[in-house]
């Protein structure tokens, strides 16, 4: 599974231009579909599907990343960019960008030494930033990467530390990486699916616009589970009821964040179930970020929703950070969930006088 | 070009952070085609290839190893790291960048980035002090591995861009070393008309405290100094910078020699080597103004080539400079005259 | 329908918790309606059948609180806020959990507007352990609700907003009779933070009519923001607020049948704030909406205070309404 970790979050695949995660993560999973339906929809999503006898249950993970896009090629040749999804504009200046073909650039801003004492204790911000790819004019710059061409951060798979995980784009990666694993399994009979079971593989999360959106509405689950990864805090010095949760404390299963008050009921049989198999979870310790939670939650009718994160620091960065130990963690929860006979909800009922 | 891209390659790969240049002796002692590398007391490498004429004239060239870097303070729960700067760090690239740290072996780490949710104001530049380098060990672990005092570069990585521009870490001067090495390496010995002595100084970033003392002890006729200045981009003036892919700048500075000056510049016009010229009154903010006061006095020029970004691990530099900088050294090496 | 106000509003459940008043409203209406449906994200749906247009009264069961984020290791209590928390009125103020503990919610600092974040609660333990034996993280608090009767027919207390609509609403379907519409009653969730439950039930229902019924601001009191609604004024009908413009048309017809019926209105702009006629009109194919609002002052402190006059006219315009529209 980290060989595909490692795959996955190594490709190119800003929100909009997933095709490449999603040709990856086809091919990975065809060979195992043992009768499975594989639907490539219209908005690019890629949705497994293995009919089943019990509850209709969602797994999903987002495909995109963050990213760039050139807005204006300059007089220089150096390209002027906007941002695509949300990133801490402090951690971009001098970062290594990668374009989708291959072109290598510098997050560059005016040298240190040139800046007035004023400036210096400013951040640069984006829009003052450019990417630098060695052009030496205008025209040179636009033959290779005209307006609208996307770049991702150039970064390394390093695994550091005690076991702790270093890439770009885990976020989601991660969660594409846990799901086609699910699906491997469930073709070598690792796995007795007790679910009409649907796996999908979502566009456009880190944008807010995201394309889980409509897969809930076509699918229309009993219920549903994300996997995803979350900003934590949690480094020495941020007091205890700030760190969000800790790298390696196990998989977090999220009770609320900023986007979606999580089904109780849900995780509470979520958390049950983690106890029953013996397997670490954690609870969030603060409300911060949201994911395709909330749009599934809110797509049409409304869908009862729980989401399985990952503490992972500076979060959209060149440099996401998990642990390998969480990982393994959130892939047994799911595997757990999807081999266990169901959930039942408390509250769910008709009444007919 | 491929040639100074591998001496790059090489160099950018090696930690040298300000007083810790030591790590870059097994390879400049194993380089070919020089006749000593020496080191002195302040732990600039001094490699000579000497003329086969008797009595030759003394040049020194000057290029930097150190560059920009950290030193760790303190240990912190969860395997965290303090660090406080060694030389003029530019705090707008740390959040979330890449780092060794150079202890009983090295270590990976990245520097902490401060998630949104903990920034009471948005967008305010973190201070040094208040960030720390991640590397994933416990504190107990980590103790066994890093002492107070351990030098943290950037993590080496060099990337290739449009052009025959390269992108890596401490190109701040590794890339003047690069053409420096090359040029010396390529001229055979018969053809000197100098002594030649490459001083690959330490301790510029912090105080330029090395090559003094190497034009101290050596008291070489004439001097060279080559360096990195800000390449000219979007903000920044032509009198404070110049251009990239136009071979590197002589500069004119009441510091410099004058003699010495014009006779490199009629030197690269005579040999058709690309240069430009870079006028600096009264300052060039390198070694060149220490080393034209050791000892009796040394005669010395500033050569430079253009970086972009300078300060951060990301600064580019055209090989194509790099290359002209290089035949610009060597022509003087084998110049008919003395300069 | 005093004893149903205070019923209603001594049962907390915050955004994303409201099973326990869902329970009592549940009880509370059963005997009067065809089907009671929850759906999945908790709203309570009471149908009552009928051939004509299909007309959705919602009123939002949840209420503004806090979550538990975090104990310390002296047992006191980090929380998040759920919805608008007003923290000038929240610190210093009783609270009590979902559990029935009790607790005093305290800013860090005594002279700054604290965050919410900022704030902790006490509730007497000693120890985290003390703390932990009493309260897990995820639970709510909420500040202790309360009702009390002023002069002048007017209360104070806490949450009117909203279950002085639901108690509207409720008096409403126990006194409808002989509509041909087809009307669901819906007790909606998670509105405080964002309209999340009245959208689901609104794409399931697919209504040709959203009215909310929902507490609004007033204009009438020293310091408040300049607006025409007055307390004891009657019950009003919503023209826009900042997250709806309501159907002009259905307006019209809204203020024809309360004048018919000499039900005491007044036409509301409210400009701060929003209400579930926002989702319901944008959900699914979209609906004609508008809203029924009962006048508040101190709208989301620990005494909002509310006039009964204006509560009875909102019962009888939203019976007219449902009979007559």
């Amino acid at each position: 599974m980290r060989e595909l970790l490692k795959k996955l979050s190594l490709a190119f695949g800003p929100s909009g231009c997933e095709e490449y995660v999603r040709d990856i993560i086809a091919s990975e999973i065809e060979p195992y579909l043992d009768g499975a339906e594989l639907i490539k929809d219209h908005t690019g999503n890629l949705i497994y599907h293995r009919p089943g006898k019990g509850k209709r249950l969602l797994l999903n993970a987002h495909m995109d990343e963050v990213g760039f896009m050139v807005t204006e090629v300059t007089d220089g040749g150096l390209l002027c960019f906007g941002n695509v999804g949300g990133m801490e504009p402090l951690i971009l200046s001098s970062k290594r960008v990668i374009s989708e073909n291959g072109i290598v650039g510098v997050i560059g801003s005016k040298a240190v030494h040139l800046l007035s004492a004023e400036e210096r204790d400013k951040p640069t911000l984006p829009r003052d930033m450019r990417i630098d790819i060695g052009a030496d004019t205008k025209a040179e710059a636009e033959a290779l990467c005209p307006v609208g061409t996307y770049f991702t951060f150039l970064s390394d798979y390093v695994e550091y530390g005690n076991n702790l995980i270093k890439c770009k784009a885990l976020d989601d990666r991660l969660g594409c990486a846990i799901l086609c694993q699910i699906i491997k399994d469930i073709c070598n009979e690792k796995i007795d699916v007790q679910h009409d079971l649907y796996i999908a593989f979502t566009c456009r999360e880190e944008l807010g616009y995201s394309s889980a959106f409509g897969v809930t509405d076509r699918i229309k689950p009993d219920y549903a589970v994300v996997v995803e990864s979350k900003a934590v805090a949690d480094v020495s010095g941020v007091s205890d009821d700030k760190k969000v949760c800790t790298l390696g404390d196990g998989v977090i299963v999220s009770f609320a964040d900023k986007s979606t008050i999580y089904d109780r009921d849900l995780i509470k049989y979520i958390m049950d179930l983690c106890k029953e198999k013996d397997i670490k979870y954690q609870v969030n310790k603060f409300i911060s970020g949201g994911n395709d939670s909330a749009h599934i939650q809110r797509s049409g009718g409304g869908t009862k929703v729980a989401v399985l994160s990952l503490a992972s620091r500076y979060i959209h960065s060149p440099s996401d950070v998990i642990h390998g130990e969480d990982f393994e963690n959130a892939y047994k929860t799911v595997l757990a969930i999807v081999s266990d006979k169901g959930f039942e909800p408390s509250c769910l009922c008709t009444i007919s006088n | 070009m491929e040639g100074i891209k591998k001496i790059l390659e090489a160099l950018v790969h090696i930690g040298t952070v300000s007083g810790y240049e030591s790590n870059a002796e097994k390879y400049l002692s194993g380089l070919f085609g020089f006749d000593s590398c020496e080191r002195d007391s302040l732990g600039s490498f001094v490699l000579t290839k000497k003329s086969l004429k008797e009595n030759a004239p003394k040049l020194l060239i000057d290029a930097h190893l150190d560059n920009v870097g950290f030193m760790v303070t303190d240990i912190k729960e969860g395997g965290f790291l303090k660090v406080v700067n060694v030389g003029g760090l530019d705090t707008r690239v740390l959040p979330a960048t890449e780092v060794v740290i150079y202890g009983k072996k090295e270590i990976y780490g990245i520097i902490t980035s401060t998630p949104p949710h903990l920034k009471r104001e948005r967008n305010k530049l973190p201070k040094i002090e208040e960030l720390m380098i991640d590397t994933g060990y416990t504190k107990e672990e980590l103790k066994e591995l890093v002492d107070i005092g351990d030098p943290v570069a950037y993590k080496p990585r060099l990337d290739t861009l449009q052009n025959d521009y390269v992108a890596a870490n401490s190109l701040d001067d590794k890339a003047c070393c690069a053409a420096a090495i090359d040029a010396i390496m390529s001229v055979d010995k018969k053809d000197l008309t100098y002594d030649v002595y490459l001083a690959i100084s330490a301790e510029e970033e912090v105080g330029k405290a090395g090559p003094a003392r190497v034009a101290f002890a050596l008291r070489p006729d004439i001097a060279i100094i080559t360096d990195v200045n800000f390449a000219r981009g979007e903000g920044i003036e032509a009198y404070q910078s110049i251009e990239c892919q136009k071979g590197p700048s002589v500069s004119i500075s009441a510091v410099c020699d004058r003699r010495l000056t014009r006779n490199i510049i009629s030197l690269a016009k005579e040999k058709n080597i690309s240069h430009q010229i870079i006028c600096e009154p009264s300052y060039t903010g390198t070694n060149n103004e220490d080393i034209s006061i050791s000892g009796i006095g040394v005669r010395t020029s500033v050569v430079s080539v253009p970086l972009k970004h300078m300060h951060t691990p990301s600064e580019v530099v055209s090989l194509k400079d790099l290359k002209s900088l290089s035949d610009l050294l060597k022509a003087v090496m084998v110049a008919k005259e003395e300069l | 329908m005093f004893e149903l106000i205070k019923k209603l509003m001594l049962t907390p459940s915050v955004s994303g918790r409201e099973d326990k008043i869902r329970e009592v409203i549940t009880k509370e209406v059963s005997p009067y309606v065809d089907d009671i449906t929850v759906d999945n994200l908790g709203n309570l749906i009471v149908r009552k059948r009928g051939e004509g247009k299909r007309v959705m009264l919602c009123a939002h069961m949840d209420e503004i609180g806090f979550f538990v984020t975090f104990i310390t290791s002296d047992g006191y209590i980090k929380v998040s806020p759920v919805g608008g928390i007003n923290s000038l009125s929240s610190a210093y103020t009783e609270v009590v959990s979902e559990r029935g503990v009790c607790g005093v919610l305290v800013p860090e600092s005594a002279k700054d507007l604290p965050k919410v974040e900022e704030m902790y609660i006490d509730i007497g333990a000693k120890t985290k352990k003390q703390a932990e034996s009493k309260v897990e993280l995820g639970d709510f608090f909420v500040a202790r609700p309360n009702v009390k009767k002023l002069m002048n027919q007017r209360y104070i207390g806490r949450p009117f907003d909203d279950r002085i609509a639901c108690a509207v609403l409720i008096e409403a379907l126990k006194k409808v009779k002989g509509s041909k519409n087809d009307l669901y009653f819906v007790f909606s969730t998670q509105e405080e933070v964002g309209g999340r439950g009245a959208k689901a039930a609104a794409y399931n229902i697919a209504p040709d009519i959203g009215l909310a019924v929902d507490v609004t601001m007033t204009g009438d009191k020293p310091g408040s923001k300049p607006m025409a609604v007055k307390l004891g004024g009657g019950c009003t009908i919503k023209i826009k607020d900042s997250s709806v413009i309501s159907n002009p048309q259905l307006v019209k017809e809204m203020k024809k049948i309360a004048e018919d019926k000499k039900i005491k209105y007044q036409s509301e702009m409210l400009v701060a704030g929003g209400t579930d006629a926002a989702p319901i009109q944008i959900a699914g194919k979209g609906a004609k909406v508008s809203a029924i609002s009962i006048p508040s002052a101190y709208i989301h402190s620990n005494c909002e205070m509310i006039d009964m006059g204006d509560v009875k006219e909102a019962v009888r315009l939203a019976v007219a309404l449902c009979e007559e529209l």
